[in-house]
């Protein structure tokens, strides 16, 4: 069965952030807080290793991986569910490929021991403690979006308080996306505190009655992003983007992401230097404990 | 007063609550196969003013109760310009608009001492109350006579009329009109003068003065004519807002107009006059240029990454990587790895300012070996030979060349660049095959593809003191290969803008006619001081005055203006003006610009050379400052009123046109997607800034002259602006105000009709095919709401690039801007045209080569030609190399805390952090690491040259010295002996996040890193009159210890 991938092509990606910036908008995550950004979606710039003068950017997020080690290591108990691999469904569990095939989390069910952030090998539990760029797995200390609670006005009675524009709009935060999650799958739209977070794959977008992209994909200036098949990004081919509609009331464009297998993801970069475009091949090695970084010395907030 | 739907908070508190609550416990929840999509939403098309592409978008907005939210931004689907997708900068304004910082009333000054650090105690105030403070301020300056000045004074007989009464002088020989405009003091009483006839021997001028003198004077009785003071008024521009006219028709152009006051100072020269000024003098286009990318095949970017600022910036990249892929060469040249070079077939890592070494060199290169094989030339050599100003020799190309032309050799040892770097820069770009040395091969860029490559100019290498000659000569190489409005190419010609232009046109000009009747208010008159700006720009002898030791710096600012005159008025010039109390203080700063009105300006923060803001807002003698402003910003500390405005992306009308991108002109409309965010006021609405001289026409109108000046009639209005307003508004001036008049009447000015309710209805019903209908309906081609004229058909042989024998490039009737209608390389005619008569209308004796030193340049005789010019230093140390953010949204952010977050794409900056990025070769040297804290400190001098006469332009120069603080990134990314860091931060106000986690926010410390205009000269390339910031400034680096403890993002947005 054809593998149906995110694929981001590094020669497009010029590391503007959009992608980032949409997902943190789209999702709702919160303030980055003590060693956790919350960014599902994220990059880091890379460089050979040393000193180089070289760059690339590299977006960061869930792989959603084949045998995710964030699943394995998940102690809560699991209850039976035929649509997760192994028909059994931890509080992070992975869908069998006919129903996705994404690594999901269920707040409700997650009692916040942060094993999957220790395990998951594109994750720090601190980002400050291990000099990381991006972390996929965020822990919520608390209620995610507290500080609009805030009631710390500049300017006592001329400029407003978080809390505030957070009443004033009837939404923490006051430019809250707001989705609902009917089928049990992960959780609110707002995470409660004393669980992680992590990339769900847009799965209330992917996988709702009307289909649409990912934030990210659907935000990508460079049009890097692309949910194709395995085989198409084999060839090499550009799926035009225009194919699929982004946002917009009146198009259903279920029809195309129907059309596309379930969704998997394998991350096949290309790495881009001076002169031509090379090939190095799938980027993350399942062996790699940590992502790379961090020329930078000790600087996280 | 604010509203609180507590009740509405309360609920989603609950909610939330009642999530947290259900925690970690294990459920049976069943799964589904039902996932919901989201909440409903609508697409709500409207603008962002993020940069200067000034992109069509579209606003996603849900709905909760009533109240509207926007939660995301895409660009708009129909958009040409950027294809449906925006740059970060976009989404970052969804944070501007919900910042708890934003100002919701009116705030007033109860402290009067004012300085960066002092506490202005601001109190709240009703906008009623504001707009009565500013009114009287405004009329007191109106109608008082100028009190240092006497300008003319004379006896003469004085006789009655019913409302104006006429005084016959023994002036015999002022021409008519002369005293228009003066006030006139007879018995104690001060009148206006409204006209004066022309004196002749035995024939004196009589003059009309309103209203009437309460009683008929004696003849004979003493009368003194003095100015008014209106001209101490001052306007500042930050956004603009067109809307029939000049931009901000009714604040900026109307207000000063109809008040009297020549004083209006926009922020252009901060940034974009450098560029336009390579441009003007190459093709006599004084604009941006737009870019055929989706043809290119060479791509030369100077100074400039377009994926990240300046300009068109989601079409670039949208296209960068795409155009990569499929065979486009990139050439980058500059002194950092930028998000562009990165990608670089070729990075030029050049040293700052010597851009124009390493392009005379391209230029000779590719000129020499055309010449002298033919076999290497491609259809650039046609345009070389039909649309280059001179014959190919001694007046055209090669004249030029052998004057100005550097060799490779010179331009290396110049540019710090290998030889064969710049021999393999010139073969990319000119469409040759190259051996490992860098010697052409042969054409491989054939016939009119070697035409496809684009010379881009950007603001780094034009904003050099020097940075005038060598921006030309970057520019100009895209005369070499033909790529001047050539498919591919640089893309001087617009699309159709003309049809609608026309109706643009016509209402500007009724426009213009209605406010010249209105004029009786604005200062006439014959005395020159009276008239010229505060912030001139240019060196006049009788401005100066010969005595004056210390004068304000004076420059040509030549741009696109007219010959004698110039066209920029630098905006650092009025911060000089002020500080300094010239010009109408001649010396005497509590004379001099009395007040200031700014929408959305921050010259405290944007402006290079902040010291001389400081010090001119400072006390004492500080102007008073009215500030319209979203936020409390730097101008916002040293403001007395501060008016809160709309964020018109989303929250009320603003409407621009004029830029392009990806060959499409723009037109931004603004309008107001969700409710206002704090919709209550004593006006029942909240006002903007182009509401509020509508507030102020109606205020200024009730107050009695006499009550605020002695000497005038108690029942004597100021209702010109009234009037003009009235005559203006589509609805009575009694009626509620329309919010969205800047609006209609815009959409007025391009349907040339009335407003028409059922295109708001449709504009209103959310279905995007509306947009189209109604844009194409009011004259505006397709491509969605308010976008777009219609597009250069990029099309060989289409519309634009027609096949017309010659070639695919514009030929016949499209002769280019510049006196020659060619492209002007050996001789830019107008250029020299402008510095003649500049240097003949001023104290330059009509000897160019004097105006030429006064500009700081070498007398090098290659005044009109591009040519390269050594940099000119100031300080000592390392070279200050300043960039623009990805996340700037334009000089003014509010840096929200997804700024910070996503900071790291501004390559090898860190996120929450303010860096600057230093050379291991250098770090070394200055012991420092990655991590460390360092002060960067710059000395700089500002004002007039040294060694020049004062009555040339020089007299003394003052020193300013200043450091900034910030972490070091080292990296072999940024050129040895350079330093670079981001513009971006560094406020010491506009909110908890922009200044970083403090207590007092009123002590004037930059918790967040810091601000390079604090340590950027503040001069200027002063045949433009741009400001200067790159290449230039040397600064000295001291490694410092930890000053501050930063605490978590999250404390620091709680306060």
């Amino acid at each position: 069965m054809p593998v149906n991938q995110m694929v981001i092509d590094l020669r497009l990606c010029v590391g503007c952030g959009t992608c980032a910036i949409a997902c943190k908008l789209g999702n709702n995550t919160q303030i980055r807080d003590k060693g956790q950004s919350f960014n599902w979606a994220d990059f880091m710039i890379k460089q050979p290793p040393g000193l180089s003068n070289r760059w690339m950017a590299l977006p960061v997020k869930c792989n959603h991986c084949a045998d995710p080690k964030c699943v394995a290591a998940c102690p809560v108990a699991p209850i039976t569910d035929t649509t997760c691999v192994g028909d059994k469904r931890k509080a992070m569990y992975k869908l069998k490929d006919a129903y996705g095939g994404l690594v999901l989390h269920d707040d409700a069910r997650c009692i916040g021991c942060r094993n999957c952030q220790r395990n998951c090998p594109y994750s720090v539990i601190d980002l400050g403690a291990y000099n990381a760029q991006a972390s996929v797995i965020s822990f919520n200390f608390t209620q995610a979006h507290n500080e609009w609670q805030s009631t710390k006005e500049l300017f006592p009675g001329m400029t407003g308080s978080p809390a505030e524009i957070a009443d004033t709009v009837g939404t923490t935060p006051p430019y809250r996306t707001d989705w609902t999650n009917e089928g049990g799958y992960g959780g609110d739209n707002i995470r409660p505190g004393s669980v992680v977070e992590k990339c769900y794959g847009c799965y209330h977008r992917v996988l709702a009655a009307t289909k649409r992209l990912p934030y990210c994909v659907q935000a990508c200036p460079a049009n890097a992003r692309k949910i194709v098949s395995g085989d198409t990004f084999l060839n090499d081919q550009d799926i035009p983007f225009a194919s699929v509609a982004p946002d917009d009331p009146n198009v259903d464009d279920a029809k195309v992401l129907s059309s596309l297998p379930p969704w998997s993801e394998l991350r096949v970069l290309k790495q881009y230097s001076m002169g031509e475009p090379v090939l190095v091949g799938p980027y993350w090695s399942p062996t790699q404990s940590r992502p790379q970084t961090f020329y930078w010395g000790n600087f996280n907030p | 007063m604010l509203k609180i739907t507590r009740r509405t908070f309360l609920k989603a508190s609950a909610a939330i609550g009642a999530v947290a609550a259900s925690g970690p416990i294990l459920n049976t929840l069943k799964p589904s196969k039902a996932f919901a999509a989201e909440s409903e939403f609508q697409m709500r098309p409207t603008a962002c003013l993020g940069c200067t592409t000034w992109c069509a978008v579209e606003a996603k907005v849900q709905t909760v109760g009533n109240i509207a939210r926007v939660v995301d931004i895409v660009g708009n689907r129909k958009s040409r310009s950027n294809g449906g997708y925006v740059c970060p900068r976009g989404r970052l304004s969804i944070q501007q608009m919900y910042d708890p910082d934003r100002v919701k009333t009116p705030m007033r000054r109860t402290n009067p001492n004012k300085g960066r650090g002092v506490n202005p105690g601001f109190i709240p105030i009703s906008w009623d109350e504001a707009v009565d403070e500013i009114a009287r301020k405004l009329i007191e300056m109106r109608y008082t006579p100028e009190p240092d000045e006497e300008l003319k004074k004379h006896s003469g007989t004085v006789g009655a009329g019913s409302t104006t009464t006429t005084i016959v002088t023994d002036d015999e020989s002022s021409a008519a009109d002369a005293y228009k405009g003066y006030l006139v003091t007879v018995n104690n009483e001060i009148r206006m003068i409204t006209a004066s006839t022309a004196g002749s021997a035995g024939n004196p001028v009589v003059l009309t003065v309103e209203p009437a003198l309460s009683a008929a004077p004696n003849q004979n009785d003493p009368f003194v004519v003095k100015a008014s003071q209106s001209h101490k008024l001052a306007v500042l521009r930050g956004r603009y807002s067109t809307v029939n006219d000049v931009s901000n028709a009714i604040l900026y152009s109307a207000l000063p107009a109809i008040y009297g006051t020549p004083n209006k100072v926009s922020h252009s020269s901060i940034c974009a006059e450098s560029e336009k000024g390579a441009w003007v003098n190459v093709i006599g286009a004084w604009e941006y240029q737009d870019y055929d990318l989706d043809n290119c095949q060479c791509l030369l970017l100077w100074g400039s990454d377009p994926t990240s600022s300046n300009r068109m910036v989601p079409n670039a990249i949208r296209k960068l990587g795409k155009r990569i892929k499929a065979g486009m060469k990139l050439i980058v040249v500059d002194p950092r790895l930028s998000p562009a070079a990165a990608k670089a077939h070729i990075w030029a890592p050049i040293k700052p300012g010597t851009d124009g070494a390493l392009a005379m060199a391209i230029a000779k290169f590719i000129w020499e070996n055309m010449r002298d094989n033919t076999t290497l030339r491609g259809s650039g050599w046609d345009f070389i030979t039909n649309r280059v100003d001179g014959d190919i020799g001694d007046n055209g190309v090669g004249g030029w060349i052998s004057a100005a032309g550097l060799s490779v050799p010179e331009a290396a040892s110049i540019t710090g660049l290998a030889q064969s770097t710049i021999r393999k820069i010139a073969c990319m770009f000119a469409g040759w095959s190259y051996d490992s040395d860098g010697n052409p091969i042969a054409l491989i860029r054939t016939g009119h593809d070697q035409c496809k490559a684009i010379s881009w100019v950007g603001p780094g290498i034009a904003m050099q003191p020097h940075g005038l000659y060598g921006a030309m000569a970057a520019a100009a190489l895209n005369a070499l290969v033909g790529s001047f409005d050539h498919l591919g190419g640089v893309i001087n010609k617009k699309g159709s803008w003309t049809q609608v232009n026309g109706d643009v046109r016509a209402v500007q000009t009724s426009h213009k006619d209605a406010l010249s009747s209105y004029k009786g208010a604005y200062m006439l008159g014959t005395n020159k001081r009276q008239y010229t700006r505060i912030d001139p720009n240019n060196m006049e002898k009788d401005y100066i005055g010969s005595t004056d030791p210390e004068v304000p710096l004076g420059l040509p600012g030549i741009g696109g203006g007219s010959n004698a005159v110039g066209g920029v008025n630098p905006t650092n010039m009025l911060g000089d003006a002020l500080r300094l109390g010239y010009p109408y203080g001649r010396g005497n700063k509590a004379n001099n610009c009395k007040m200031i009105i700014s929408h959305f300006a921050n010259f405290p923060f944007s402006c290079t050379g902040t010291k001389r803001w400081e010090d001119a807002l400072s006390t004492p003698n500080a102007p008073f400052v009215v500030n319209i402003v979203t936020h409390v910003n730097e101008l916002g500390m040293f403001s007395d009123i501060i008016l809160p405005s709309d964020h018109h992306m989303f929250e009320n009308y603003l409407f621009t046109h004029g830029q392009r991108a990806d060959l499409a002109n723009i037109m931004a409309m603004m309008r107001p997607v969700v409710g206002r965010l704090y919709p209550d006021d004593d006006y029942g609405t909240k006002w903007g800034e182009t509401e509020f001289v509508w507030l102020l026409g109606r205020k200024m109108a009730e107050i009695a002259v006499g009550d605020v000046v002695p000497g005038w009639p108690t029942d004597y209005y100021f209702t010109k602006l009234k009037d003009y307003c009235d005559s203006y508004s589509p609805d009575a001036w009694n009626n509620t105000i329309t919010t969205s008049w800047a609006f209609n009447k815009a959409v007025n000015a391009y349907r040339g009709a009335k407003n028409d309710p059922a295109v708001w209805a449709k504009l209103d019903s959310d279905n995007p095919s509306n947009y189209t209908e109604v844009a194409t309906s009011i004259g505006v081609y397709g491509y969605g709401f308010g976008i777009h004229q219609s597009t250069v058909d990029k099309t060989p042989g289409g519309l634009y690039f027609n096949a017309d024998g010659a070639g695919q490039y514009w030929v016949g009737t499209s002769a280019f801007g510049t006196v020659s209608g060619k492209v002007e390389l050996y001789e830019a005619k107008k250029l020299k045209q402008q510095i003649e008569a500049h240097a003949a209308a001023h104290q330059y004796e009509g000897q160019p080569e004097k105006l030429i030193k006064a500009c700081n340049y070498p007398q090098d005789g290659l005044y009109y030609m591009p040519h390269y010019v050594a940099p000119s230093l100031q300080g000592t140390g390392k070279r200050f190399v300043d960039y623009k953010s990805r996340l700037n949204r334009e000089g003014r952010s509010a840096n929200c805390p997804m700024y910070y977050e996503f900071k790291s794409c501004d390559a090898m900056d860190v996120k929450w952090r303010d860096v600057v990025k230093i050379n291991p070769t250098d770090a070394a040297a200055l012991n420092v690491v990655t991590g460390d804290w360092v002060k960067i400190s710059g000395t700089y001098k500002v004002g007039n040259l040294p060694n020049i006469p004062s009555n040339e332009g020089g007299g003394p120069t003052y020193e300013f010295s200043d450091d900034i603080i910030c972490r070091v990134v080292v990296t072999p990314t940024v050129k040895v002996g350079t330093v670079i860091k981001c513009y971006g931060q560094g406020h010491w106000a506009y909110g908890r996040m922009a200044k970083g986690r403090v207590t007092n926010f009123t002590n004037g410390v930059s918790y967040q890193g810091g601000n390079n205009n604090e340590i950027l000269p503040g001069d200027y390339e002063r045949i433009v009159g741009g400001n200067q910031r790159n290449g230039c400034m040397q600064v000295s680096i001291t490694k410092i210890s930890a000053p501050y403890t930063f605490v978590s993002p999250k404390q620091q947005f709680t306060g």
